[in-house]
């Protein structure tokens, strides 16, 4: 007859969390999908209905948007976070402290604070267009909000410290004798980077691509506030389906194509990255 | 071909510009909140605190800070509570699967915020939770779990488990384990992770969208509401306070961090 | 303030340690087998093996975190199987001494009187006793991080000894500090045990620790006992080549039995040489066997002195000297007797009656007596 060991038997401390989850969280989508979807009828009804939500012009657009944007955003982020990441890994001093102050403070900050920021700043009265303006670059001030444009910076500005947070830790990992070394061996900055420290990044690189597509697929906030009229994410056509139309089978609908493309996504970055780390071991 | 100069150079500038740009926006409408005018020029030509006494004065304004604080509050107690009790449990124990089961609580992080709300607001009609202030924080307990998960893992982990075999052989209950050597030790983490399980309900705004009905309109859910009338420049002094919020907490925590080290 | 006072209220029972048959796996992997220790009360007990011998699992299930798949501990002879850690009234001291970092020195040591609800008087007094125990009288009020390695580890002794248990279970502590530190302190430990008369389990894998300190040793390897008893006698007649080699410095010369006697066999190397050695387990004639002698136990002469001892007591070989180390106060010698064979001399510097050189040929002789046939390890 064995007695529990010690710390084996912690994990009863589990089990309220998982509670919670399951009630709140997991629960609801559950409910949320079978009633939804069964309400539409028989099993080829709600083919039918997948069929023609998701052929339906608007929905078609959508999904071609929110690819596009999402790309889009996803290869800004990396290139302007790469620097950054860079810079972080190697200093560590005042400088780094500085710039990662300005990396988390933003990302922090709420969403809608940020978005808003971002509204006042582009209006066509708002700062950049009257610098622009004053600098001479332009004769007219630009249309950056209610525009792509406006989806765009307002997306990269939101989701850029995550990949540069992911980046960093994957950069920090990397021994900068290597390009010490590389260097000593006569190649120039540009062939040593190449082909010695950007491989070394690659894992980080395709980590924090997956985080940051995965986000941006979801995001309603910032495309609802600074897109324009024929500016709709999947996202914002969910969130009209239940606010606007009470269309709640639409809504599953539409729901199970983002939620499959978030989930697979995942499974993906989850091969990818180490979470047995987080565990220890 | 680069060389290192000018590599360098290049980056320092790069950085630079980029460190700028990213706090640019939050800085400017903190200034613009203190701008006695009635529409947004900056810089201002006077400064006042209008817009904050507008918003504090406001009665929707200062009911929506309340249902913000409260709906935090229940959000953070819940999380740092279960999520304490799951880390300890992920980081002692010899379940097994629990690759498995910590990305099964790290789901509210995935799933996209949209259909968790929507979801959520789906089964809270029935029961006729939509806009109970309890309720609300319930849900953003769930999103604000995976936050403190993460954290209280690494604070766990750093905690020797021979310290508390140690107080086991010397007598101590499993329980005063917990209160006199696991707890204090791990105090700096837990606290961080109840701050940024608040700050993480206090700025959501897509479940609180949903299930927050007129009387429980959280203060992100109010800026959207306001947004869409007009851009109002009391809406900057509500972004300026919650910008306020976010920095105080971020300096707390920066503060317990060199409580951490010094401890080691 | 005296000892006296300490060891007045031992209150306590004897303290005597059996496990019967105790086994632990994990998955398919055996990391105690079977094993069977007796440990009277108030014994100093050494398990002493290589890593992975199962020593620290066979401490954790002592102590209780660790449950045993089959088997019993008792402990008085009252099984303890189903006893929580926190009941088993153990003291405990890690190898990385777990010194709570949040509280100071005295709270430390008042802990586990805390968490007996000794009374405050009593609490300062007894907590002061130990620490005088310990010789860190003064160190009250400072913290884990303001101390070196031995006093932290002196700080765990403390901890652990201050509520009066009969037992303490002991984790290779002091393999974390440096040899002459680690020298002095298994003095201070022995002398609180005989002073205190608890009951030690100590786990180490250093051998002369063990040996140094020691009533006995349980030696382990992959998860079985070879062969327990008192620190002289396994080290001058060891179970087997492995217990041999892990003790110390240890001579094998590989042979096959001619001949066997009541308590001494006769055996013959591979070119012929004739030796007599002491065996105690049971062997067939033919059998390939090891010598097994100490170098210490050899001695060194010039090949002339070749008629000087009784031939019976003694075995006598000549060979070359292929090899020559000083060692600070010994000076080992390296002879080669026959081609594959050589036997290690181990002379205390002044006791050298005349100079060696390599190359130089030689007469090694040692005592029947001396040396154990092992058998062969496969």
């Amino acid at each position: 007859m064995k007695r529990v060991s010690t710390f084996g038997g912690s994990w009863v401390l589990l089990l309220p969390a998982i509670a919670l989850l399951v009630v709140v969280f997991l629960a609801p989508l559950v409910w949320f999908f079978v009633q939804s979807l069964s309400s539409i009828g028989t099993f080829s009804e709600i083919v039918e209905q997948f069929v023609a939500v998701l052929g339906s012009k608007a929905v078609l657009t959508a999904l071609s948007s929110t690819n596009w944007i999402s790309l889009l955003v996803t290869l800004l982020v990396l290139l302007l976070s790469y620097p950054l990441a860079y810079f972080l890994a190697t200093h560590s001093d005042w400088r780094f402290s500085l710039i990662l102050f300005c990396i988390v403070v933003p990302y922090f900050t709420s969403v809608i604070v940020r978005t808003y920021s971002w509204m006042v700043l582009l209006g066509r009265n708002g700062l950049v267009n009257n610098l622009l303006l004053t600098l001479g670059v332009i004769n007219e001030p630009l249309t950056l909000l209610y525009s792509k444009t406006g989806i765009l910076i307002g997306m990269v500005y939101v989701l850029l410290p995550y990949m540069v947070l992911t980046l960093y830790a994957s950069l920090k990992a990397i021994d900068p004798g290597l390009m010490r070394a590389a260097r000593g061996l006569g190649a120039s900055w540009w062939f040593a980077f190449t082909r010695v420290y950007f491989p070394l990044s690659l894992h980080g690189v395709v980590s924090g691509s997956l985080i940051v597509f995965i986000l941006a697929l979801g995001f309603f906030i910032t495309p609802a506030l600074m897109g324009g009229p024929s500016d709709v994410m999947i996202a914002m056509l969910v969130e009209r389906a239940v606010e606007v139309t009470f269309d709640w089978a639409s809504a599953a609908i539409m729901s199970v194509l983002l939620l499959g493309a978030t989930l697979g996504l995942y499974a993906i970055y989850y091969r990818v990255t180490d979470l047995r780390r987080m565990m220890g071991g | 071909m680069m060389n290192d100069g000018v590599v360098t150079r290049s980056l320092n500038v790069y950085v630079a510009i980029a460190g700028v740009t990213l706090m640019a926006p939050i800085v400017i409408i903190t200034i613009l909140a203190f701008g006695s005018q009635g529409y947004m020029k900056f810089p201002p030509e006077a400064y006042s605190l209008r817009w904050f006494e507008t918003f504090f004065g406001d009665p929707r304004w200062r009911s929506a800070l309340w249902s913000s604080t409260v709906i935090a509050l229940i959000a953070c107690v819940v999380s740092t509570l279960l999520g304490f009790f799951a880390a300890y449990a992920f980081v002692r124990s010899d379940v097994r699967g629990k690759k498995l089961l910590l990305s099964f609580m790290l789901l509210p992080l995935i799933v996209p915020h949209v259909i968790t709300a929507i979801a959520m607001y789906f089964m809270s009609g029935p029961f006729k939770l939509v806009g109970n202030v309890f309720w609300i924080g319930i849900c953003h307990a769930c999103i604000a779990l995976p936050i403190v998960l993460l954290i209280l893992l690494s604070a766990l982990q750093n905690v020797d488990i021979n310290l508390e075999r140690a107080a086991l052989s010397l007598g101590s209950s499993r329980f005063g384990v917990f209160t006199k050597v696991v707890v204090p030790l791990a105090l700096p983490g837990i606290i961080s992770a109840a701050l940024f399980a608040f700050l993480a309900s206090f700025d959501e705004l897509v479940i609180s969208l949903f299930l927050a009905g007129v009387k429980s309109e959280t203060l992100p859910v109010r800026i959207w509401n306001s947004l869409h009338l007009q851009v109002e420049p009391v809406i900057a002094a509500v972004s300026a306070f919650l910008i306020g919020v976010t920095g105080f907490i971020l300096l707390l925590d920066t503060l317990l961090r060199q409580l951490r080290v010094s401890q080691k | 303030m005296s000892l006296a006072l300490v060891q007045a209220d031992l209150a306590r029972e004897l303290g005597s340690i059996s496990l019967r048959q105790v086994t632990k796996r994990y998955g398919k992997e055996c990391v105690v087998d079977a094993i069977d220790i007796d440990i009277a009360a108030g014994e100093f007990f050494s398990l002493l093996g290589p890593s992975g011998s199962g020593k620290t699992t066979t401490l954790m299930m002592l102590a209780g975190f660790v449950a045993a798949d089959t088997g019993q501990i008792c402990i008085d002879e009252r099984d303890i199987a189903q006893v929580a850690p926190q009941h088993r009234g153990f003291g405990m001291v890690f190898q990385n001494y777990a010194i709570f970092p949040h509280l100071n020195v005295f709270d430390n040591v008042a802990f586990p009187l805390r968490a007996r609800k000794i009374p405050k008087p009593e609490l300062i007094q007894r907590v002061m006793q130990a620490l005088e125990l310990v010789r860190l009288e003064g160190f009250a009020d400072r913290f884990a991080r303001q101390l070196s390695g031995g006093q932290q580890q002196r700080v765990a002794i403390a901890r652990a000894i201050v509520f009066n248990p009969s037992i303490v279970l002991m984790d290779e502590p002091l393999g974390a500090l440096d040899k002459n530190l680690r020298y002095q302190m298994q003095v201070e430990i022995k002398d609180i045990q005989k002073r205190l008369g608890m009951t030690v389990v100590y786990v180490t894998h250093d051998q002369e620790e063990a040996m140094n300190m020691s009533d006995r040793i349980a030696i382990m390897n992959h998860g079985r006992i070879e062969q327990i008893g008192r620190p002289a006698d396994i080290y001058k007649k060891p179970n087997s080549t492995f217990i041999a080699k892990f003790l110390g410095e240890a001579n094998l010369v590989r042979s096959k039995i001619t001949h066997l006697g009541a308590a001494v066999a006769s055996v013959r190397t591979a070119e012929g040489l004739s030796l007599h050695a002491q065996c105690d387990q049971t062997f067939a004639i033919d059998t390939e066997v090891d010598i097994f002698m100490r170098p210490e136990r050899v001695v060194l002469s010039p090949s002339a002195s070749l008629n000087e001892v009784h031939q019976d007591e003694w075995n006598r070989c000549q060979g070359t000297v292929t090899n020559l180390s000083f060692l600070g106060n010994i000076l080992r010698q390296t002879v080669l007797i026959e081609p594959g064979i050589t036997i290690v001399v181990d002379t205390q510097n002044s006791s050298q009656a005349f100079a060696v050189e390599k190359g130089d040929l030689v007469t090694v002789s040692w005592r029947v007596e001396d040396c154990v046939l092992l058998r062969v390890n496969q």
